[in-house]
């Protein structure tokens, strides 16, 4: 066994040339990963009849958030049974469209210096688990947190991805709608008002957040409150679009670009370039 | 260790460091960074103890694996944003070492650090130093970080890759 873990381990050996940098200043805050983690999901306000509740989304909402070590302690997360773990290249579009069911959707011809390296991503899926205790510790005395929230859980299944590389260190992304099912148990305007509140928003955000989800459900991407990012909404010709800006030391070093169209979740990440951006996802048919 | 000699802590120190933190991020610039970050914090608010290799370690080992579990979460949603390169080996490999990663971050604090510290080369002697244990428990001590590795990935991913 101990030759297995040596194995294992002798995986994550750093590259031979590598010599470390003498860095003379803080490190930077990094934007974590495309958004951030996942906190919490979708609401539905239909009272529960069933064991369990499930419903489809395409919005996505950025919030801010307070991650700070003891913040993993409040949710669980682990893969579903069955979810992909790692993307596949694909030759062409007809190939993407075979693995993925749809034909995936990129921005006109010549929009991006280079052409596209296809990827695909199969189904995959989260399953979120509350820890009550963690929870009550976090939150402010003004918020309830009902032990029948132990253990209940929310699951998020991704039903495929393609992903378009391209030159520049751009990647546009598209995903099919995301399954959200949750215990009968949460009522999740709560849990998220929850939740939100734990991660260090007042009261008038958790609130008004957890009830625009309401009504559109959405899932919800955490920006660490450190973080230098900043989160705008943009136009394009989909409607509204979610603009983030990463940054270090006050200039912007990459952006995001989330928006929904056609009943997918679509995204583009990349140096900062928002007309490229924009551009690129209004030339999307 | 008084702060004026911060300058020569981080020639001892510094390349060690940002070995330790590669092996739990993969990446070499955040691994220059956090390393950097670690003397920052030494010289803002210096151990009170006597052990400063150990709290060097400690905090480096701390810092690397909180930014891990802050991307955690989001690469299982879209995890592959970084992956770019064409050939499927080094997907699968990436993949592999992204397995072993979440592995370690999920593993007790102090025994993820005996296995990097191990690989890492460190003697059981530095690493009875560094954790602040006895050299003749460090053995035993990494067999069972290896055991807890080892029923943590198998949890985790059904097999043992």
């Amino acid at each position: 066994m101990a030759n297995w873990v040596e194995e294992q381990m002798a995986l994550l050996e750093p590259p031979a040339d590598w010599v470390p940098a003498r860095k003379t200043q803080p490190p930077s805050r990094r934007w974590i990963g495309i958004a951030a983690g996942i906190l919490a999901c979708a609401i539905v306000a239909v009272p529960a009849q069933k064991l369990w509740q499930r419903f489809t989304t395409t919005r996505v909402e950025a919030v801010r958030v307070k991650t700070d070590s003891n913040w993993h302690e409040v949710i669980h997360s682990e893969n579903l049974p069955g979810s992909a773990t790692a993307p596949e290249p694909a030759r062409d579009l007809d190939e993407a469209a075979r693995r993925l069911g749809f034909r995936p959707r990129l921005p006109r011809a010549g929009i991006f210096a280079s052409a596209p390296s296809l990827m695909t991503m199969g189904q995959f899926g989260l399953r979120i688990t509350i820890n009550v205790a963690a929870l009550r510790r976090q939150v402010p005395s003004d918020v309830t947190v009902p032990p029948e929230w132990e253990g209940a859980s929310v699951q998020i299944r991704q039903h495929g991805a393609s992903m378009a590389g391209y030159g520049g260190d751009y990647m546009v992304i598209e995903s099919a709608a995301l399954d959200i099912t949750h215990s009968e148990s949460v009522r999740l305007p709560e849990l998220i008002r929850a939740v939100l509140r734990a991660s260090g928003n007042s009261d008038a955000t958790a609130t008004a957040i957890a009830k625009r989800a309401a009504t559109d459900p959405a899932l919800l991407l955490g920006i660490d409150e450190e973080d230098e990012t900043e989160i705008r909404e943009v136009d394009l010709k989909w409607g509204k679009g979610t603009l983030l800006h990463d940054l270090e030391g006050g200039k912007v070093v990459r952006a995001a670009l989330w928006w929904r169209a056609n009943g997918h979740i679509f995204a583009i990440s990349g140096p900062l370039n928002d007309s490229l951006m924009i551009a690129a996802a209004n030339s999307i048919e | 260790m008084p702060v004026t000699n911060l300058d020569a802590l981080f020639q001892s120190h510094y390349a060690r460091l940002a070995r330790v933190v590669y092996r739990v991020l993969g990446d070499t610039a955040r691994a220059e960074e956090i390393a950097a970050d670690v003397f920052v914090r030494y010289r803002e608010k210096p151990p009170a103890d006597g052990n400063v290799a150990g709290w060097l370690h400690r905090t480096a080992m701390h810092l690397a694996f909180d930014a891990l579990r802050k991307d955690k979460l989001s690469e299982r949603l879209a995890p592959r944003l970084a992956v770019t390169g064409d050939a499927r080996d080094d997907v699968e490999r990436e993949e592999a070492r992204r397995r072993v990663r979440a592995t370690l971050a999920a593993m007790r604090p102090e025994r993820s650090e005996l296995l990097i510290l191990r690989s890492e080369g460190y003697s059981y002697a530095e690493i009875a130093l560094l954790t602040g244990t006895s050299p003749a428990s460090v053995g035993t001590y990494i067999s069972r970080a290896e055991e807890e590795f080892r029923k943590e990935y198998e949890q985790r991913y059904g097999e043992l890759g």
